[in-house]
């Protein structure tokens, strides 16, 4: 096996990865990022999801200031989920603003008015003032970061699937790396890795067909860095709660106005504003109680947002939501003149690594940002990747030596890697990938009981035992399915264990646990989270009481602001 | 059916061979040309559309989300 030496390696050069990366360029050159599809096609930007619009844009005239932004964000359903942590929210809402002028350095092109100022959206009213974001040209939105990546001579290794991080004296010193197309494996030694990876959301059989891969997030998402992270021994919490999102097909409705209504013809999202429940969750369970179908209705929007959204959305040239355009356009559906029809989908799982302000995990050497950590949102991505990256480039500056690679662990990694391509006969991966999503759509979809959670466990666990040492791999390729089908499971399990510990459901905040077993929320679990660890090859699961449920203060942004090793 | 080619414009410059995210495509040598070799994996994300410098490819939506 090869073995390539850097400071900072950065795994996943999605929205997180490039910026994690192009930060800790600040302070090393020495600096590797790895993805396994390609720098240009790899992460949620990559295909052109979620990119006509960025939020919060705070602190600019109109605008929130940052203590008002959390102030919202907790006032709504995310304040009584118990769950947060509101100082990460008053530091995307500080430092986002500056990292989109940053972004427009580098060549992303921001929506503008006659005058030249940003023409901002005002979505929703905090207050006297209302929450903005702005518009953007989503084909620019992956070009500026790769492009920079460029500039600053940072090596981009694509077509490579980190497959197992290295750990030496309880430290992350680097990651195995394993070629998609050739199928060579590679040492990356490192003194800092930073894990990026995205959502995990190939868990869920979630469209008709048999088609494992229609579905919103990135279909290379398939949990890496998370099933890395367990397996290295990290804790990581949050893994029972789920998020779902209203979607048509694979591609998400995405609406920013109008009113949604149930068979009835009631509009229950009113009703749900008022429970303080999550809309994702509200409307999972107008589809539970028997309502559905769902529509959406946005035909009373104005002229002129309805200008806009086609125009942004719609953009042909910048291609800023390709697949929801396109698929609309090929199916006809035209927002002006149609109800739309959605249903919910489980897109992914808010859990990750544990961190702290600065993107450490509970290893020393890892760092996690983006999806994998608990932002699921663009600039949540933004700003803790850039945390991320600093952190990082900052601890492998301190480490003066190399600490050794374990050979032993290197040979173990390789032969459990490669186990699938020495094989004779087997079970293709795709199949095994299949039987997981399957036991997890009938065992844990979005509703939950005990009873089933429990024999979904045995379920997994009997495929791990059974099934995993008989997959084949005929080439690169599968091997990389293979590999991932892997960490499919090790994401399902950490699931299915962590909703089965948690004995209450959690109605409120973007991402939501449904228990019909315990149907609300109990005050003994109030700001509780589930930790999940690997203790010599055990899952462990435990509770751990999570920060007080309050706006921060300035003087305790002021304390996390200089991004510490 | 999911990336449908037209053979007539692909110049076979491998652009979308480069891209495709999932590695769904595959290059046959022979002919110099891309084709679909894993079609149960395509996640419908039209790189190999857009990027496509001939306009040669085509991502259908499949009937199952009519």
């Amino acid at each position: 096996m090869n073995t390539v030496k850097t400071g900072v390696l950065v795994i996943g050069a999605g929205a997180a990865g490039s910026m994690a990366a192009i930060k800790a360029s600040d302070i090393t050159k020495d600096v590797v990022v790895l993805e396994k599809a390609t720098h240009r096609s790899g992460g949620a930007l990559g295909i052109g999801h979620y990119t006509s619009e960025i939020n919060p844009v705070c602190n600019v005239p109109g605008g929130l200031t940052s203590a008002e932004f959390v102030e919202g964000y907790l006032s709504g359903s995310s304040g009584w989920s118990g769950i947060e942590r509101p100082l990460d929210k008053y530091i995307i809402a500080e430092e986002f603003t500056p990292i989109i002028r940053e972004l427009e350095s580098w060549g992303l092109e921001i929506y503008r008015k006659e005058d030249g100022s940003w023409d901002n959206y005002w979505h929703k009213h905090i207050g006297e003032r209302m929450e903005s974001g702005c518009w953007v040209k989503g084909g620019t939105m992956k070009k500026c970061l790769m492009d920079e990546v460029r500039r600053r001579n940072i090596k981009a290794v694509k077509r490579t699937m980190a497959v197992d991080l290295l750990t030496s004296n309880g430290k992350v010193v680097g990651a195995v790396g394993l070629n998609t197309r050739t199928g060579d494996l590679t040492a990356f030694h490192a003194k800092a890795v930073v894990l990026c990876t995205g959502s995990a959301s190939r868990t869920y059989v979630v469209n008709p067909g048999s088609k494992w891969f229609w579905m919103r997030d990135m279909g290379t998402n398939s949990g890496d860095g998370r099933a890395m992270a367990y397996r290295a021994g990290a804790e990581l919490a949050m893994m029972e709660l789920i998020r779902t999102d209203h979607m048509m097909g694979n591609v998400m409705a995405r609406f920013w106005g109008g009113k949604c209504y149930n068979s009835k013809g009631e509009d229950f999202l009113s009703e749900t504003y008022r429970k303080r429940w999550s809309r994702s969750y509200a409307m999972h369970m107008e589809e539970h109680k028997g309502n559905g179908p769902l529509y959406w209705d946005s035909r009373n929007l104005t002229e002129e947002r309805l200008r806009k959204q086609y125009e942004y959305i719609g953009d042909e040239k910048n291609h800023p939501d390709v697949v929801l355009t396109e698929s609309f356009r090929q199916r006809g559906v035209d927002l002006r003149k149609d109800l739309a029809y959605f249903q919910s989908q489980p897109i992914g799982f808010l859990g990750g690594p544990v961190f702290n302000y600065y993107g450490g995990t509970t290893l020393p050497g890892l760092y996690a940002a983006g999806d994998e950590i608990w932002q699921d949102s663009l600039s949540g991505a933004y700003v803790f990747a850039r945390r991320a990256g600093i952190a990082a480039a900052k601890y492998a500056a301190s480490q003066k030596g190399w600490e050794p690679i374990d050979k032993r662990q290197l040979k173990r990694i390789e032969e459990d890697v490669l186990a699938p391509m020495k094989r004779d006969k087997g079970v293709p991966p795709t199949e095994l990938e299949e039987k997981v999503r399957g036991i997890m759509t009938a065992c844990a979809y979005i509703s939950k009981v005990g009873g089933m959670l429990e024999y979904g466990l045995r379920l997994l666990r009997e495929v791990q035992e059974k099934w995993w040492p008989q997959v084949k791999a005929g080439n690169p390729h599968e091997l990389m399915r293979a590999a991932e089908v892997r960490n499919i499971m090790t994401v399902a399990e950490m699931h299915m264990a962590a909703a089965l510990y948690r004995t209450e459901s959690v109605p409120y905040g973007r991402h939501f646990l449904h228990r019909v077993d315990y149907p609300t929320q109990h005050p003994t679990w109030y700001r509780q989270r589930v930790v999940v660890r690997n203790e010599g090859g055990e899952m462990r699961l435990s509770k751990r009481l999570t920060v007080e449920q309050r706006p921060p203060t300035r003087e305790e942004y002021e304390a996390v602001k200089e991004i510490k090793p | 059916m999911t990336a449908e080619f037209d053979y007539d414009k692909c110049t076979g410059c491998g652009r979308c061979y480069e891209l495709c995210p999932l590695d769904v495509l595959a290059w046959d040598d022979e002919k110099s040309r891309p084709y679909v070799r894993y079609p149960d994996e395509c996640q419908l994300c039209f790189i190999c559309q857009e990027e496509c410098p001939a306009k040669a490819v085509k991502v259908k939506v499949p009937l199952a989300f009519w």
